[in-house]
């Protein structure tokens, strides 16, 4: 009887303690997720701004545009830290990188000699397999009127490897840059580019400003 | 009036400057050529994460009341295969409550400035649920358990000594994975994640390849990676120990007819011992005794040797890495590392302003180094006292720390025959 | 057994079947997929030898159609190999994927099938839970143990790892002969900071001695045997290379420009070269020089973070090693009747300067030490004495490091630290070339026209009569610093007199008179004392208590240079050449 009665206290004291960690956890847990909730103020007001979003409220637990998408971050690249080393291409998880090279038309001279496209010293100007600079020939070449030529990137060819790039952007306007395509893209937790970046020119960006294509402002926004 | 030119010339600015920049000017095109837009496809992933978390509670609430309510092995696994289809192949295995591990980690130590919510749901709810139910995360919502699950064909007993060694690899991992996440260092749980290549169809081949042998350990061994690996595994542990309902073999009293003691693939089910009596008393307070002395020295020694683990650990983080190539200045590591270098170079950063947050990661590599060996001695000693503590059963119970969930059991009980079968 | 009946006999024997077939063929999908991964990377149209190879040639040769068909044939089936590659991993993959649900999905019958009922009866009794409970103490205790073990030598195993590399000695005899084998961790994860250095003007010792010994002591660098590689400097100077790792830096001027060059250890190729102009303040003027020390006589000093270098004109410029400057700095046009010749010395992160400049005419001179990334000053002292062409020393005393000067009148010790003035010894000597040096304790000192001092360290105040050892008028030098090994010190004298004193008595052991001029000062390799004449002969004698002359080798063009000593090469410029001599072996 006695015996019974020691047993029942040590399991009364045990459901207690138990009981009272629960609690502990439990209050920790909640603060924790309390202070996810509330805790921040809205970082990424300027884009949500843009996007013409923003009604200038304090905080993210009241933005009606952000409940979900504050916080939310995507893998994109730095154009302007990038140095076109070709890692890209080899050490995304998937099969065919989700970097690619885009172009960007307005900063396009139309050269009829584009370093992003012929090999350097290439003697004709013509798309054969010789005078390429893309090891895949995923860019287009196509004559618009003298002299100028618009050039296309075939995204189901590329394959990221920046050799284009590397020529435009060393002898031309810059026009291509390497770009995370968000329509491949898998989002890793870690990205395993941007673990072996050697430029560190990976960074998770708002997924309300997904691209890094405008000109002269990649830097400034990281 | 002035309000428009200033807005114009706004506007017009960044062309002017890009204009300015460009090498080759833009053409002015009489062909009536009009440039293309470039497409710029919406993150696909984003959209998803709301429903991701939605279903992520729906699961865990079903799996508890399919456990706990209605004992249905059946509905668990039918939930199993849901979880593997939905937060495996068709998510990708990606945002998973064990990767969350380091992003907390990292946002706690403030070197990530931001949580997405999705993660810290992710990682909350199911301790949440763990604390309440028991792990039924892990018996019928986490996909890199599902994928075991499926496996387990013909699963073998792991002597106890055996099993209770390997259950320290994932405190050990956690541990590490923790600090190195906290450092901003890598995230070694995403890297080494052994399934989700196979989610992807495709991946690096050795981490895959280490999953496909997971999968065929997993016939004989079940769920190798959720009891001998897994870091979140550990935290769950932790959390169903403090459980306020836990799954239970028998809908009401244990007959102790032995029939379930074999049923757990997990070896998580612990026979009725009666109170020991064969020791005497004395004994039993004196090793208490030496095993808390064993523990506080433990964690000092853990301490005092975590915080040596500076030079070993701290080039795993890239910065250490590169500051340490750039001072080596020796011409086959300037190879090795050449394209990270040019990068550098043509980067005109300064090395001496590399030097310094590379001596602070180096700091809280110290500090980082010295919890971890710390913890990791705590966790020993602990473990140590707990094999010790002696409690009498007078049931066939489930450990609630090891015990899975998976409502194996259930049947094998002859109660619950009769519960099913009036 | 549940396969009492007929019917699940022969569906247990499907399902097996089934299983092994499924299995067999998931392997065989997946062996064909592991290989068609290594084809497609096989194929990448990334790196493909043969069609780099083909471009280089068509480079040559740009209207050779063969060429260029075959480019074009390659191209086509690398690309076709590559895509196909692609298309067919993913239906490998779906078909492997397919297979493993079948194999399990039988498997999972076969297992349902073979199931048994639990047999509590036939159970081997549990084991003692006190047994059980004393296993599990020693196996967590076990396990611990091991762990701790691990953890304990790994941190072990790094602090030796930069223990060893933190100690200033440079390369030990043994490891300079493999020098890339030993000293780079092919693991890649504790890079040994390697000491193939020769940082400032008389090397990391300060004493012109070099860290190993293995040299060459035979070559010919007119007919270039024995000389590794051998590079035309643009401007030319009486500067000594400095190197770091496998950055040899030089500086070279004329009256209007000044350059820094960087050339590769290895090949001799120049990476870089940096002109130091657009300095703010910087004088127009030209400095009166003795034609002799030109205009960039001063050695730089150098670490892994940069080069920095002085001239003439009293311009300063760093650079790091990927020729981006640093900063520049003017110390104003100097007052030197020879021209500014003295190197640079360098403590922790601080560059030292001794600007001496003409007391005479009422110009002061200063010592001063520059933050080495910043340019900014540390501090500045200055300094009652006139303007020479000697260089300032840090000597690692027991009392703590000391910056040892001379001047015509006096030699003075500097806490390097502070510029804070520890000692000084009054001579009477006139336009004094020599540096000081540090061995065997000692403070030796060749004050031209006057005396050797050899001065104990320890002293402060004015130690001219208290802690000077012994001075020699034997072996008095005029332009070359001596070099000592400790036991001897050794001195060569611009008429081609060698004289050889003990360090610690100061007696003369031998003097020899060699057939050429010494304006360079001799370098000491092991047991092997090289000094270069100005007509381009290297001696090498035995640095021993008897003359012994163990050979000659010539450089083909005149040279003032002392030897620079790195891993098992010596470095030697001449008036226009940079040479660099080793065993074409390594």
């Amino acid at each position: 009887m006695s015996e019974l009665k020691v047993t029942g206290v040590v399991q009364s004291r045990r459901e207690f303690l138990r009981n009272f960690l629960r609690g502990v956890l439990l209050v920790g847990l909640a603060g924790m997720g309390a202070r996810v909730m509330l805790g921040r103020r809205c970082q990424s007001a300027g884009d949500f701004d843009r996007q013409k979003l923003c009604k200038g409220c304090p905080d993210v637990a009241f933005c009606p545009s952000a409940v979900l998408s504050v916080g939310r971050k995507v893998w994109q690249l730095d154009p302007s830290k990038c140095t076109q080393c070709g890692r890209c291409a080899t050490h995304c998880v998937l099969q065919s990188s989700a970097v690619k090279c885009v172009h960007r038309p307005a900063q396009c001279g139309y050269c009829r000699l584009c370093f992003g496209f012929f090999q350097p010293g290439a003697t004709t100007l013509n798309s054969a397999a010789e005078n390429q600079i893309c090891p895949t020939g995923a860019i287009r070449r196509k004559f618009i009127e003298e002299p100028y030529y618009e050039y296309t990137i075939d995204e189901s060819l590329c394959i990221g490897c920046g050799r284009c790039v590397k020529g435009c952007s060393a002898f031309g306007n810059g026009s291509l840059v390497l770009q995370v395509r968000h329509d491949r893209c898998v989002n890793c937790n870690e990205c395993s580019i941007a673990r072996d970046c050697p430029s560190d020119a990976f960074r998770q960006i708002p997924a309300t400003t997904p691209y890094r294509l405008k000109a002269g402002t990649e830097s400034s926004a990281s | 009036m002035m309000r428009t030119v200033a807005l114009l010339f706004y506007l017009l600015m960044p062309v002017l400057t890009v204009l300015g920049e460009n090498r080759f000017p833009q053409p002015q095109f009489e062909s009536g050529y009009s440039m293309p837009a470039i497409s710029v496809p919406a993150p696909r992933v984003a959209s998803w994460e709301l429903l991701d978390v939605l279903v992520l509670g729906g699961a865990l609430s079903l799996a508890a009341w399919l456990i706990l309510k209605k004992r249905s092995r059946r509905g668990v696994f039918l939930l199993t295969v849901f979880s593997l289809l939905y937060f495996g192949f068709w998510r990708k295995g990606c945002v998973c409550s064990i990767g969350g591990i380091q992003n907390v980690a990292a946002w706690l130590s403030g070197n990530e400035a931001v949580l997405p919510l999705s993660v810290a749901a992710f990682f909350i709810l199911p301790l949440v649920f763990a604390l309440f139910f028991g792990r039924v995360f892990c018996a019928a919502v986490c996909p890199l358990g599902a994928i075991q699950e499926m496996m387990i064909l013909f699963p073998k007993r792991l002597p106890r000594p055996v099993s209770l060694a390997l259950g320290m690899v994932p405190v050990v991992y956690l541990g590490l994975a923790v600090l190195l996440a906290a450092t901003g260092s890598a995230f070694i749980i995403c890297r080494h994640d052994p399934f989700v290549p196979i989610f992807r169809l495709g991946g690096e081949l050795s981490v895959l390849l280490a999953g496909v042998f997971l999968l065929l350990v997993g016939i004989v061994v079940a769920r190798p990676f959720c009891r001998f690996l897994c870091p979140y595994g550990v935290l769950l542990n932790w959390a169903s120990r403090l459980s306020k309902w836990h799954a239970t073999i028998t809908p009401d009293e244990c007959v102790k007819c032995r029939l379930c003691e074999r049923a757990c693939p997990f070896d998580a089910i612990r026979v009725p011992v009666a109170s020991l009596v064969s020791e005497s008393r004395g004994i039993g307070v004196r090793r208490m005794k030496w095993l808390l002395l064993l523990l506080v020295f433990l964690t000092g020694i853990g301490l005092w040797t975590g915080s040596r683990l500076e030079g070993v650990l701290a080039p795993i983080n890239s910065k250490v890495k590169l500051d340490q190539v750039l001072r080596s200045n020796h011409p086959a590591v300037e190879k090795k590392y050449a394209l990270e270098l040019e990068a550098f170079r043509s980067g005109g950063r300064n090395p001496q302003v590399l030097r310094a947050e590379a001596e602070a990661v180096r700091r809280q590599f110290r500090v980082g180094g010295a919890c971890l060996g710390g913890f990791l001695g705590f966790v020993f000693g602990m473990s140590m006292v707990g094999v010790s503590i002696r409690r009498s059963r007078d049931a066939y119970e489930p450990d609630r720390g090891e015990c899975l969930s998976c409502a194996r059991c259930f049947r094998s009980c002859p109660k619950e025959q009769k519960r099913l079968k009036p | 057994m549940s396969l009492e009946s007929k019917s699940s006999q022969s569906l247990y024997r499907m399902a097996c079947a089934v299983a092994v077939v499924s299995c067999v063929f998931s392997l065989l999908v997946g062996m064909l997929l592991v290989s068609n991964s290594m084809a497609v990377r096989m194929a990448s149209p990334l790196e493909l030898p043969e069609l780099e190879h083909l471009r280089e040639i068509l480079k040559a040769s740009p209207v050779d159609q063969a060429v260029t068909d075959k480019i074009r044939d390659l191209d086509q089936v690398v690309r076709h190999l590559y895509f196909t590659g692609l298309a067919s991993r993913k239906m490998g993959i779906i078909l492997l994927l397919t297979g493993m649900v079948v194999s399990l999905l039988s498997l999972q019958a076969v297992a349902w099938l073979r199931r048994r009922q639990p047999e509590p009866r036939g159970y081997p009794p549990g084991p003692d839970p006190l047994q059980a409970e004393s296993v599990a103490r020693w196996v967590l205790a076990g396990l611990g143990g091991v762990i701790l073990a691990i953890a304990v030598w790994f941190g072990q195993v790094d602090r030796d790892l930069r223990a060893g590399s933190v100690s200033d000695k440079p390369l030990s005899s043994s490891d300079a002969a493999g020098t890339s084998a030993s000293t780079v961790n092919t693991s890649g994860d504790s890079v040994r900071e390697t000491a193939i250095t020769w940082p400032s003007f008389r090397g990391t010792s300060g004493n012109g001695v070099a860290a190993s010994t293995n040299f060459p002591v035979a070559w010919d660098g007119a007919t270039g045997s024995g000389v590794l590689w051998k590079v035309e400097v643009p401007l030319s100077g009486m500067s000594l290379p400095v190197v770091w790792g496998n950055k040899v830096y030089l500086t070279g001027a004329s009256a209007e420009t000044r350059v820094v060059y960087c050339y590769d250890l290895a090949t001799g190729t120049r990476l870089w070269q940096v002109e130091a102009k657009g300095i703010a303040n910087s004088s127009k003027k030209v400095p009166e020089i003795f034609q002799d020390t030109g205009y960039a006589a001063p050695t730089s000093v150098t670490d892994d973070r940069l080069v920095c270098s002085i001239f003439a004109n009293g311009d300063v410029v760093a650079i790091d090693p990927c020729a981006k400057t640093l900063w520049t700095l003017d110390l104003g046009l100097p007052f030197n009747r020879y021209g500014h010749s003295s190197s640079l010395a360098r403590f922790q992160d601080k560059v030292l300067i001794q600007y001496d400049q003409d007391a005479e005419k009422g110009i002061p001179s200063r010592l001063l030490a520059l933050d080495a990334m910043t340019g900014k000053t540390a501090w500045s002292t200055p300094r009652k004495v006139s303007d020479s062409w000697s260089s300032p020393v840090v000597a690692e005393t027991e009392k703590g490091a000391q910056l040892i000067t001379m001047a015509n009148d006096a030699i003075i010790a500097y806490d390097p630290a502070s510029g804070r003035e520890l000692w000084a010894v009054k001579c009477s000597g006139s336009d004094v070339g020599p540096s000081p040096i540090f061995a065997g304790g000692l403070v030796l000192a060749s004050i031209t026209g006057d005396r050797i001092y050899a001065i104990r360290p320890d002293g402060s105040g004015d130690v001219t009569a208290t802690h000077v050892a012994w001075t020699s008028e034997d072996g008095v030098t005029d332009v070359s610093s001596p070099v000592s090994n400790g036991e001897l010190v050794f001195f060569a004298h611009s008429g081609g007199l060698i004289t050889c004193l003990e360090v610690k008595t100061g007696k003369k052991v031998w003097d020899h008179n060699l057939d050429g001029e010494f304006y360079g000062s001799p370098g000491l390799a092991g047991d092997k004392l090289y000094l270069v004449a100005r007509n381009g002969t290297v001696f090498i004698l035995k640095a021993g208590r008897q003359f012994e002359e163990i050979s000659k080798a010539t450089l083909g063009e005149p040279s003032d240079s002392s030897p620079v000593f790195v891993g098992d090469r010596i470095l030697i410029r001449g008036l226009k050449t940079l040479y660099c001599i080793g065993n074409k072996a390594n």
